[in-house]
């Protein structure tokens, strides 16, 4: 069976972009200049972004040239159905911090030692502070 | 004959000759080490980069030469220098990439510097889709992958 229809959305295909074949220097070049939050928006673009922007080495770099970012997090519990809720300080678009729910990181049995937990994690070259609060 | 006289020929990928004097050509990193190792041809290969690309570089460095060489540089020169550099990088994303690669490669700092930061500003608040459509990248996520990073990153999409 053969059939005459083409589909319109058929085109042929544009080359693709000279970035996904860029030197890892010039991309983290361009990566560092960034702000941290962007990064959730890059992961989504591709798999070769997602992996980009996870790279410890991208985080040495920012450390090499002093443009590490504080991260702030929050546990928050809830000592009637123990659960724990990790949220983030995050800055919206419009310039307002608000604390973020994070649904990805690991529920914790307990608010034990591990939330005492204050400093600076050098594979990720930030500031992660963390606040226990009990509700 | 003094040496800021001496005249290079930076040849591009198609064989096309630029002739350049030797402070501009000392702009290129590559060329300004190749010169100091001894290398006193005064024509230099640049096989990686063809003519459109390496007349912008050069046309970059010229100018950033000529700004360097004014006595007793002025706050009006920086300015000047500064809205060249925004009018030199205002060019469609295949030219800034090429520019990028052609700075990264003859490690011309300046120009790698406005490139990047041209590149970082034009990602700059995209939602992924626009970054994909302006860069031309294939979204190569199956659904239910790209639901797993939507899950990963989802405080920082929340209205």
């Amino acid at each position: 069976m053969t059939s005459n229809t083409r589909r319109e959305d058929e085109q042929p295909p544009e080359p693709t972009s000279l970035i996904t074949s860029f030197p890892k220097d010039a991309i983290f070049d361009i990566l560092t200049r960034l702000p941290r939050y962007e990064y959730s928006t890059l992961s989504l673009v591709s798999k070769q972004f997602r992996s980009l922007v996870r790279s410890p080495e991208l985080y040495e770099r920012r450390s090499l040239i002093g443009v590490t970012e504080p991260f702030f997090y929050a546990l928050f519990y809830d000592s009637q159905s123990r659960n724990t809720r990790w949220n983030i300080l995050h800055r919206k678009a419009n310039g307002n911090l608000r604390l973020a729910l994070i649904h990805s990181l690991p529920a914790m049995d307990d608010y034990g030692s591990f939330v005492t937990h204050c400093g600076t994690t050098p594979q990720h070259a930030c500031t992660h502070n963390f606040l226990a609060v009990m509700v | 004959m003094s040496e800021s006289n001496k005249k290079i020929s930076l040849i591009s990928s198609e064989g096309e000759a630029f002739e350049v004097s030797e402070a501009v050509a000392r702009e290129f990193e590559i060329v300004a080490h190749m010169l100091e190792d001894g290398c006193s041809g005064s024509s230099i290969p640049i096989t990686t980069v063809d003519s459109n690309i390496l007349g912008k570089v050069i046309e970059y460095c010229t100018k950033h030469v000529e700004v360097g060489n004014v006595e007793g540089n002025s706050e009006k020169a920086e300015k000047d220098l500064e809205e060249f550099d925004k009018r030199f990088i205002a060019v469609e994303m295949n030219t800034l990439f090429s520019l990028i690669l052609a700075a990264n490669y003859l490690n011309v700092k300046g120009l790698l510097n406005i490139g990047c930061q041209k590149v970082a500003d034009t990602i700059k608040d995209m939602k992924p889709e626009e970054v994909r459509s302006i860069f031309n990248i294939e979204n190569d996520y199956t659904p239910a992958e790209e639901e797993v990073v939507r899950k990963e990153n989802e405080w920082a999409f929340q209205p």
